[in-house]
């Protein structure tokens, strides 16, 4: 692994540029999970008493949904018009075209999230601005992030994909949704404090997969 | 205790599906053997 | 080193008489576990009869780990030679570990529901095994959409790699999560602490035996697996050979 910085924020710049200008993942992922969360509450009535414990299984589970609609998008972009594979011409360190990829999901995906949970902060009366909830949300994506990039990228020109993604990156995911709906409920306050180390599962979880990740990237894309 | 049955059910089931599987394989290779020497046979009848 | 090492595992597994050798074995491994289910071991205080699935179940879980253990070894080695027979072998036995993941859920499920009074329980180790089964489950689906493209096979390469690797985590958090919610009224846990010594001997006979019957099972695949490979690699020539033979015909009556 030989980082250049150069490099990733070229990449990281020219995607942001694309979805500033094209607003293809960010809006449309928001109003889904936004969507999700609607229909949840017709479901599970998170607004009264009784659902109250379902809310940060209800907010992740809207954002995950959303995020898997994203992924996909954001590769086949690079695929259409072979952008990829031009770019991966380029001598360029393939670990770090995984990490500006990352970079410019996370960034996307904090987006959604900057829509998506004052909203349901709002609905529900729930305090989701707490410095804990805030922190879970961040981490929480990070390693959502990694696995889905990833996953996304090696699916990119898989007739199958929209069936395929979800099947490979949820069971993988089960340890982190555990550790973040823990997390988050513990910091609204809505589960009492298990006193379980939630936050060093996350981290793990993030550190593995976005290292393991960044290093298999390589051989993933090779001369495609 | 009288929970003989279940004991039954159980290695039953471990059987029937180890064997199962086993002789699909099974099928599966010797038909696929089979193509193989019959791809062989096309092919020495062509080149003559 | 590595390289002839590997020559010896992948001929080892094609070999017929290494096939029948291990048939054989595995089959009087497994008698002799029967014997040592059936009779030799004494029928449990607690639970009765029923305790003897104990002598496949544990076993089997066993073979599971070591199946997704070899895929994801095959994985890397896979990615590192970029030899296919590394990849068949992945495949293989992730197709066989799924079978054995699938027999210790339905097992555990046969032995709960006498003992614990419901097939299911979302205990931590059920829990783990369920999502064992759907990382693998998607895995091999994964395999049927990819089809034999280099492409498709490093993909699933770098999946069977990070699903193992996941495994340990996801453990850790069904550990966690599970003692923050009621448990179901559990007899036993389904380790006694304390096994008394004829037990744990027929178990580790069971072990032998179940790895061998693996073994037999995952050289099978695997031959289906390269024989497989063989076909379409000769027919694919053949049809070039076709297109070849169709095109100098044009020519020469154009010509």
């Amino acid at each position: 692994m030989n980082l250049d910085l150069r490099v990733f924020t070229a990449i990281l710049w020219k995607d942001l540029l694309i979805e500033v200008r094209a607003k293809e993942v960010l809006a449309p992922v928001a109003t889904f999970a936004l969507l999700m969360v609607l229909v949840f509450n017709f479901g599970f009535e998170i607004d009264t008493g009784r659902g109250r414990d379902v809310a940060p299984a209800a907010l992740w589970l809207a954002f995950i949904l959303g995020g898997l609609l994203g992924f996909g998008r954001a590769f086949q972009l690079e695929r259409e018009q072979g952008a990829l594979d031009a770019m991966l011409l380029a001598p360029v360190d393939r670990s770090t075209v995984y990490l500006a990829k990352l970079a410019v999901n996370v960034i996307i995906l904090l987006g959604v999230e900057v829509i998506l949970v004052p909203a349901f902060g709002l609905l529900f009366d729930l305090p989701v601005l707490r410095p804990g909830v805030l922190l879970t949300l961040a981490l929480g994506t990070i390693g959502y992030a990694s696995l889905g990039t990833l996953y996304a990228s090696g699916m990119a020109n898989l007739r199958s994909r929209e069936v395929a993604l979800p099947l490979l990156v949820l069971p993988a995911m089960i340890p982190l949704v555990i550790a973040v709906v823990e997390a988050t409920a513990e910091a609204m306050g809505v589960s009492p404090d298990s006193g379980r180390p939630w936050w060093a599962l996350i981290l793990a979880f993030d550190a593995v997969f976005v290292v393991l990740s960044a290093a298999l990237f390589g051989s993933l894309v090779k001369d495609t | 205790m009288d929970n003989l049955g279940y004991l039954f059910v159980a290695f039953a089931l471990a059987w029937a599906l180890i064997f199962g599987y086993m002789l699909i394989l099974g099928g599966r290779l010797s038909r696929i053997s089979r193509d193989l020497d019959r791809d062989d046979h096309e092919d020495s009848e062509e080149s003559q | 080193m590595i390289e002839s090492l590997s020559d010896r595992i992948h001929a080892a597994l094609l070999s017929p008489r290494l096939r029948q050798a291990a048939i054989v074995a595995a089959a009087l491994a497994m008698l002799a576990t029967l014997f040592g289910a059936f009779i030799y071991a004494p029928a449990d205080a607690i639970e009765g009869d029923v305790q003897r699935i104990f002598y496949i179940h544990v076993p089997m879980a066993w073979v599971a780990y070591l199946a997704f253990g070899i895929v994801a070894a095959s994985s890397l080695m896979f990615l590192w030679r970029k030899q296919s027979r590394w990849d068949v072998l992945a495949r293989s036995s992730a197709e066989v570990g799924l079978i054995f993941t699938t027999l210790v859920l339905l097992t555990g499920a046969i032995w709960g529901r006498p003992i614990w009074g419901t097939w299911w329980a979302w205990d931590a180790r059920l829990t783990t095994t369920l999502i064992l089964w759907v990382l693998y489950a998607g895995y091999l689906t994964i395999r049927s959409f990819v089809g034999e493209e280099e492409s498709g096979a490093r993909f699933a390469a770098v999946v069977g790699v990070l699903g193992f690797v996941d495994v340990p985590i996801v453990h850790m958090s069904v550990t966690w999560w599970r003692t923050l919610h009621p448990q179901p009224i559990v007899v036993r846990p389904l380790e006694s602490p304390s096994l008394p010594n004829e037990m744990l001997a027929v178990m580790l006979v069971g072990v032998v035996a179940m790895t061998l019957v693996f073994v037999t099972l995952l050289a099978l695949r695997y031959a289906v697996g390269i024989a497989d490979e063989r076909l379409r690699l000769r027919r694919r020539r053949a049809y070039a050979r076709a297109l070849l033979a169709t095109t100098r015909t044009l020519e020469a009556a154009n010509g």
